[in-house]
């Protein structure tokens, strides 16, 4: 604890790394091979673990109120050309149903915002190359 | 680019030719890491959501980019933070507390060590760039230069800085413990 200089500076990135899990499978053996017979590095892992799970658990309590991925992931992919089409926000099932009505709301309040409105329409005038249409929920109309 | 998180440049081939499965894949690695970064920048859950949602949506409209990216990482982060720029702009929400209310959140015994609480209290006594620059290197586990990258910053000094950061966390924490011996002699 007292220590503030790393002993093996080499080590100190991929130790970063293998705490958060992003550090590659090859580059994992020789760390392993390194952490059984370095004494400094164990317990700078150990800080580390520590310092990773303080933030984790910070993260955990969150973990409840965590977005619909789903919904969210096809509303990304939807806006694009590759979007599959027929499937609507509104046949999805109940709790991602009502995560979509939510959605809506707040697009309808963005829509108090002007800003916030000429984003999702710059967006969409992206991906439809030229075209530019007005979504309001499940309604589309097209201006261009 | 070599597999990184899983993801490798296969995928990301398959990816630029607008294969929405395999979009999926990189949206379930990366989309809750960009919430919990841009949470921890402003402390709302509907602004993350919004910058995961905007983040992944340029990403998915600049697809054909992706298999030139040098780090997949860094690149979608440096997204992540350029759209949180814009949004703060656009809101004037620069007063927000990044990690404010973080050791409330851990008050409950069950959750925390005095430790843990000790490493957060001095988290959040860091001052803002400070803090976004431990998550990124401590908690993304992004390579000094990811994280130079995303912030735009050279090695060097990304380096200098964690090292920094490190001692005073360390030299934070060992205070706490002095002052809790102190209290139960």
């Amino acid at each position: 604890m007292n220590s503030t200089r790393h002993e093996c500076p080499a080590w100190e990135e991929p130790l970063r790394r293998y705490v958060a899990g992003t550090v590659p499978a090859d580059e994992k053996q020789d760390l392993l091979l390194h952490l059984a017979r370095c004494e400094a590095c164990r317990y700078d892992l150990a800080w580390l673990n520590r310092l990773h799970g303080a933030f984790a658990r910070v993260l955990k309590g969150d973990s409840e109120q965590e977005p619909a991925w789903d919904v969210l992931f096809r509303q990304v992919v939807d806006d694009g050309p590759e979007g599959q089409a027929g499937e609507s926000p509104w046949n999805t099932s109940l709790p991602e149903g009502s995560t979509v009505l939510l959605r809506h709301v707040q697009r309808l309040r963005e829509f108090l915002d002007p800003a916030a409105m000429v984003r999702r329409l710059r967006a969409h005038l992206d991906v439809r190359q030229g075209s530019l249409v007005l979504q309001v929920g499940p309604i589309e109309v097209p201006i261009l | 680019m070599t597999t990184e998180y899983g993801i490798d440049s296969a995928l990301l081939l398959r990816i630029a030719e607008g294969n929405s499965d395999a979009f999926r894949k990189l949206f379930d690695t990366f989309a809750p890491r960009i919430y919990h970064y841009a949470k921890l920048r402003c402390g709302s859950p509907h602004f993350a959501e919004e910058i995961v949602q905007e983040t992944m949506l340029a990403l998915w409209q600049g697809r054909d980019a992706l298999v030139r990216c040098e780090s997949l990482a860094a690149w979608i982060y440096s997204i992540a933070r350029r759209k949180i720029a814009d949004q703060w702009r656009h809101r004037e929400r620069h007063d927000s507390l990044p990690l404010a209310g973080v050791a409330d959140s851990l008050s409950a015994p069950e959750t925390a060590t005095e430790q843990g609480l000790d490493l957060l209290h001095a988290i959040t006594q860091l001052e803002y760039e400070a803090r976004e620059l431990i998550f990124l290197a401590f908690y993304c586990g992004l390579t000094y230069e990811e994280v130079g990258a995303v912030l735009d910053i050279p090695i060097g000094t990304v380096k200098s800085r964690v090292h920094y950061l490190r001692i005073r966390l360390k030299e934070s924490l060992a205070g706490a413990f002095d002052r809790r011996e102190a209290q139960h002699r």
